[in-house]
């Protein structure tokens, strides 16, 4: 735990020295929403729903999602990959620091950052435009919502943590990452409600973490999520982390097997 | 005039053949990056089938218009970042490591060195997946276009074009004032990204703006209306003017930047 300690420590100062850098990619993560959120708006002035949604209702959605994209969402895998291409791993190879508590405090770090811009702004939009009257959740469902934050976390972190160790076998991770990035802008419901989607991409989104980890704690926001529909979820959550995390060490292993460095 | 041209699309072959020849080292990911950007560009056009599900127009577009927009916004990013990004990304490096030196030594423009001398295939691909979604939208919704409509609409795309490169590079000359942001090319994307909605869904004064004072509907709104003719000369003259104006004033504002710069070099 100390090592954890020590790693978010330092990330955070270097974190914190390129405030303006840190400002930037905050805004990056927030801009793709509002444009949905634009465009949502001007469908709300000629009509009153889409599909079960009103204005109300489909802003606090993508409210909720935009903080879970800026608070879940990590990126470590090109740090990882340039790791692997210039041969820097090593350092992790050959001092006693676990490779993944390293990218745990470090991400943790990023986000604690990236927490000091979200919240004054939900602040001022909650108090300008009483967004509170239309949040309906327990403490339940709170805690819920917080579990299945964290594991979605988890879940992001070592998927793209798997993306970085493509690195490996492929040098360019690029393709992967567009691939990843593609399939999870889609079905973890940033760009657009599942349930505003036709049956066949629904049953898609299913099987996959982003929904779980985007989608649904969005509808616990909105009161819609059933407790069966909540546990279900943190089920799924809670198999895909544990698949992940023995896929990774898997991979982890074969990785270094074949990994090669030079220099002193 | 023309000799110095042609010199310049000269030298901008010799880079790109130099770039192509470095891609070229990595065909199977460029393969692979390829079937990234598909998969991207497809999500945009899920996005307007999934919304035209529940609703038969917005704000005046229907489901084929907004998907020729998109088309339209899939080739000029293609070409922002074929031409462009790989470029400016270096910008801040190349000026806070000091490496400008080379550029201001070279025996012509730098703002042309600096800002065309990379070239990224894997970039320019997306180009043909944009023109598919545009030509197929056209043809699948029956939109009528006439020829003049079609060349106003180049026009419009290439007034665009020159139009963002001018704000983008204004926008990055703040890397001369603000120390090493690595990130700051960024900062133009959330404008840039406006693009990807025709322009009548935003608030009145959202469009004047975007018409007038950063006029960014050049990317992609004014290229679709003008295929079915329904924009008005007035402001293809105000787009024409625009895009010269911010050409020379990013040419203005580079030189009053360059005076800024301290070379780290010895």
């Amino acid at each position: 735990m100390r090592k954890i300690r020590a790693y978010f420590s330092t990330t955070l100062k270097a974190a914190f020295a390129y405030r303006i850098r840190s400002f930037i990619w905050f805004l990056i993560d927030v801009y793709p929403t509002l444009i949905f959120i634009l465009f949502f708006s001007a469908i709300f002035s000629e009509r009153q729903t889409i599909g079960n949604y009103s204005l109300n209702s489909i802003l606090i959605y993508y409210l909720t999602t935009v903080s879970l994209n800026i608070l879940i969402i990590s990126h470590p895998e090109w740090e990882i990959a340039e790791n692997i291409n210039q041969g820097f791993l090593s350092i992790f190879l050959l001092r006693p620091m676990s490779f993944f508590k390293f990218y745990v405090a470090n991400e943790l770090a990023y986000k604690t950052i990236r927490l000091g811009y979200l919240a004054p702004s939900l602040l001022i939009l909650t108090v300008f435009f009483d967004i509170q009257k239309f949040i309906h959740i327990n403490l339940q469902e709170v805690i819920i919502f917080l579990t299945m934050a964290t594991l979605a976390f988890l879940i992001y972190l070592f998927i793209k943590i798997l993306i970085g160790f493509a690195a490996f076998w492929f040098t360019e991770i690029t393709w992967l990452l567009g691939f990843w990035e593609s399939v999870s802008l889609l079905f973890s419901g940033l760009t657009i409600p599942i349930d505003l989607m036709p049956p066949f991409f629904q049953k898609i989104a299913a099987i996959l973490p982003a929904k779980y980890s985007i989608y649904l704690p969005a509808q616990i926001i909105l009161g819609r999520a059933s407790l069966k529909e909540q546990f279900l979820g943190l089920s799924i959550q809670i198999a895909w982390l544990i698949f992940l995390i023995i896929f990774t060490k898997k991979i982890w292993r074969k990785g270094i097997k074949i990994y090669s460095a030079y220099g002193g | 005039m023309i000799k110095k041209f042609s010199k310049y699309l000269h030298l901008y072959f010799k880079f790109l053949k130099a770039n192509l020849i470095r891609e070229a080292q990595f065909r199977s990911n460029l393969l692979l990056v390829s079937l990234g950007v598909f998969l991207w560009s497809a999500v945009l056009i899920f996005y307007y089938f999934f919304i035209f599900e529940h609703v038969s127009s917005v704000k005046g577009w229907t489901l084929g218009q907004a998907l020729i927009l998109t088309g339209f916004y899939l080739i000029f990013d293609s070409i922002i970042k074929a031409l462009i990004e790989g470029n400016f990304s270096q910008f801040p490096r190349i000026i806070y490591k000091g490496e400008l030196d080379l550029i201001l030594t070279k025996p012509i423009s730098s703002q042309f060195l600096i800002s065309f001398s990379r070239f990224s295939l894997h970039g320019f691909l997306r180009f043909f997946g944009g023109l598919a979604v545009l030509l197929w939208a056209i043809f699948s919704f029956n939109i009528k276009i006439s020829l003049f409509g079609l060349l106003v609409s180049v026009l419009a795309f290439i007034l665009g074009l020159i139009i963002v490169y001018s704000i983008w590079f204004m926008i990055l000359l703040l890397t001369f004032y603000l120390g090493y942001i690595e990130n700051i090319y960024f900062l133009f994307y959330p404008l840039l990204r406006i693009s990807r909605l025709p322009i009548d869904v935003l608030s009145k004064p959202a469009q004047i703006i975007f018409s007038f004072v950063l006029p960014l509907i050049f990317i992609s709104t004014v290229p679709t209306k003008a295929l079915w003719g329904s924009i008005s000369w007035e402001l293809m003259l105000y787009g024409i003017l625009a895009a010269f104006f911010l050409l020379w004033l990013s040419n203005k504002t580079w030189k009053i930047a360059l005076k800024s710069y301290s070379s780290a070099s010895s």
